[in-house]
This record gives structure tokens, C-alpha cells and sequence, in this order.
């Protein structure tokens, strides 16, 4: 009991004192948090965007929005689910401007398949060491809806508790839950018609 | 515990972590199935990696350091200016009597057509332009855009 206090406040410190950091600007601070964070946002863009070229700009935004609007992070709540929602801020206003990308799901949401791994960018020879099983986790993704996709990544890979996930995403608990729901079924389905095993 | 219960402790936690949840499952067939199918979804997920191209974390450090570069200088220059408009309001009310003395010196000259014209043009339009310059430069910042203001609802 001790030791989960001890972390708290430790963690309530540190938040504190990332405040403090980004609203200085501090530029060593941003690089530790660019070093940090950039597999997870990258894996979280690339899930909303379903585009490994767009996912990487959208990540570059993203640092620099951090910059600019670094003075609002509040250090009562953890940092990285600001930060998703940063990105997610950045991607909606794309999607403003390029009404081909969407997050929401409709008949014809039978959007081009996302590649999260940009297989564009790999040689042959590390194209091959992909295994069966995350080919079909690819094929698995990329036929959700950007939505379902969004969740999960951010439950499942980013670890972010129900109730932050709604402040991301900016809807009620419960449709983060029926997505969860949905997403997972149709990722069961999709893998089930693949003839991946569960 | 019912299913949709069940399920719901399946999506916010690890699972069988709460003891009714095992109790449940041993009894649901369905829900058995479920967390088997989930369970391994869910374990594909994670093992999902994006990788960053070569160089993206470094040039995304570059383009910060020059944003904040430039927000720097910005800033330097709404301080300057922000001083600069308070030095002249200041020395706007020191010299009252001196600006006034001289706006009717002007006026008897006929380089103005009033004693308050001529007042207000060695005194309140610059302060007013200054004032100006660090008002636009002030709101520049912040037409950046956005609105992750929301977030925290």
C-alpha cells in the first residue's frame, strides 16, 4: 500500500514537473519525450491515419503542437493521453482538408488497406521475415474501421484505462466500450475468415 | 457476474483479475469462448510494431528546436515591444504639461489646426501604434490553431 502511494506521488511529481518543463519550453525535455514516445505515437498515427507517409508527418505535428501548446497540459492527468489526443486533434483537421481520410465508419468504408508496418519502405529480404501470422494481423486491421482500429491500439497497445480513452477520443465511456466490442468481434471474425487460428 | 459484466472486466483489465470473474467463466461456456477468441486477439494486437523511418525522431528534434527557436525570438520581441508601450505610456503621463505647452506652440504656429489635435498626435497616436504592433504580434501564437483545449472537457 506504501509502495502504490509512493508511486503516486512520485508520478504526480513527474507530472508536475513536465509541466513545468513544457510550458518553459525546455528543448531537452522535448527531446527526451520525442525519444520516448516515438514508437507509441507513431503506432497510435498509424492505426487513426491507416498511412505510414501520413502517420509520419502527423507525428512531426504533433512534436511541434506540443511546443506551441505545451502550457495546457494539465499535470492532474497523465501525459500520454494528452498526447494522443494532440494527434488525434491534428488528424481530424486533416481529415477536414482531405475529406478521403475519415474516422468515421459509413456503407463505403471500405478504405484502402492501412499498412502499418510501410511495407513501401521495406527491402525484399525484410519483407520476407514478416511472419504469416502478422500478415494476417495486418489484414486483420486494416479491414476495421479507423474507429475500432483507434481503440483498440489505445487500449490494447497503449494501455490507456477506459476513461481516458473517451477523453481522447472525445465520446461517452460506454461507446468506448461498444467499440471495443465491435472491434475485437470483427477482428475475430476477420482472423476467423483468414484462416488464422484463435 | 453476468456476461456483459464478464466483458466488461475483460476490456478493462487484465483477465481474471477480479475473483467473480473467474466464478463466471467457470460456469459460461460462451464466455469462454470469448475470452479465448478475445484473449488472443487482443495478444496480436499487441504484438504490433510501427516503425519510425531512419532519422524521423532526429529531424522531428530539428524541426522543434527551430519552432522554438522562432518562438523564442517572438516572444523577446512582445516583451521589447510590451516595454517599449509601457515606457511611453509612462512618459505619456510625465509629460503632460510639457506635451501640452508644446501642442499649443504648434497650434500658434499653425502646424495644427487645435491645441487637442496636435495633443493627441505627439502623444496618443504612436503610444497607440506601438500598442498596436504588440497586439497583432500578440495574437499571431496563437492563430497557430487547435483544439486539444477540450481535451481535460
Amino acid at each position: 500500500m506504501e509502495l502504490l502511494l509512493t508511486m503516486a506521488v512520485s508520478a504526480a511529481d513527474d507530472s508536475r514537473v513536465l509541466a513545468r518543463g513544457l510550458r518553459a519550453r525546455d528543448p531537452r525535455l522535448l527531446d527526451e519525450l520525442i525519444e520516448k514516445y516515438q514508437y507509441r505515437l507513431l503506432r497510435y498515427l498509424v492505426a487513426l491515419a491507416g498511412n505510414h507517409a501520413l502517420a509520419e508527418d502527423l507525428f512531426q505535428e504533433t512534436w511541434l503542437r506540443v511546443l506551441e501548446r505545451g502550457h495546457q497540459f494539465d499535470p492532474r492527468y497523465r501525459f500520454e493521453p494528452w498526447l494522443f489526443a494532440v494527434a488525434r486533434n491534428l488528424f481530424l483537421d486533416r481529415v477536414r482538408r482531405r475529406p478521403e481520410l475519415s474516422l468515421t465508419v459509413s456503407e463505403d468504408d471500405e478504405e484502402r488497406p492501412v499498412d502499418p508496418a510501410d511495407v513501401e519502405t521495406r527491402s525484399p529480404f525484410e519483407e520476407a521475415r514478416h511472419s504469416e501470422q502478422k500478415r494476417a494481423l495486418t489484414g486483420a486491421l486494416a479491414t476495421l474501421a479507423p474507429i475500432y482500429r483507434e481503440v483498440l491500439a489505445l487500449r490494447f497497445q497503449e494501455e490507456l484505462s477506459l476513461e481516458e480513452i473517451a477523453r481522447v477520443s472525445n465520446v461517452p465511456v460506454s461507446t468506448v466500450k461498444s467499440r471495443l466490442y465491435r472491434g475485437l468481434g470483427q477482428m475475430q471474425l476477420e482472423l476467423g475468415r483468414t484462416g488464422v487460428a484463435l | 457476474m453476468n456476461c456483459i459484466e464478464f466483458r466488461t472486466t475483460l476490456l478493462q483489465a487484465e483477465p481474471m483479475s477480479a475473483p467473480a470473474a473467474g466464478e463466471h467463466l467457470a460456469l459460461c461456456a460462451d464466455c469462454q469462448r470469448t475470452q479465448a477468441a478475445w484473449t488472443d486477439a487482443i495478444r496480436r494486437v499487441r504484438q504490433y510494431r510501427a516503425s519510425p523511418s531512419p532519422g524521423l525522431a532526429e529531424r522531428t528534434r530539428q524541426l522543434v528546436r527551430q519552432r522554438a527557436a522562432t518562438l523564442g525570438r517572438r516572444r523577446n520581441a512582445l516583451r521589447l515591444l510590451a516595454g517599449v508601450s509601457g515606457m511611453s505610456l509612462l512618459w505619456m503621463l510625465v509629460s503632460f504639461r510639457l506635451s501640452w505647452e508644446f501642442a499649443g506652440f504648434l497650434t500658434a504656429l499653425h502646424v495644427a489646426s487645435s491645441r487637442s489635435v496636435a495633443f493627441v498626435g505627439l502623444n496618443v497616436v504612436p503610444v497607440a501604434l506601438v500598442v498596436l504592433v504588440a497586439w497583432t504580434l500578440g495574437m499571431w501564437p496563437s492563430a497557430v490553431g487547435g483544439n486539444e483545449e477540450d481535451f481535460y472537457g
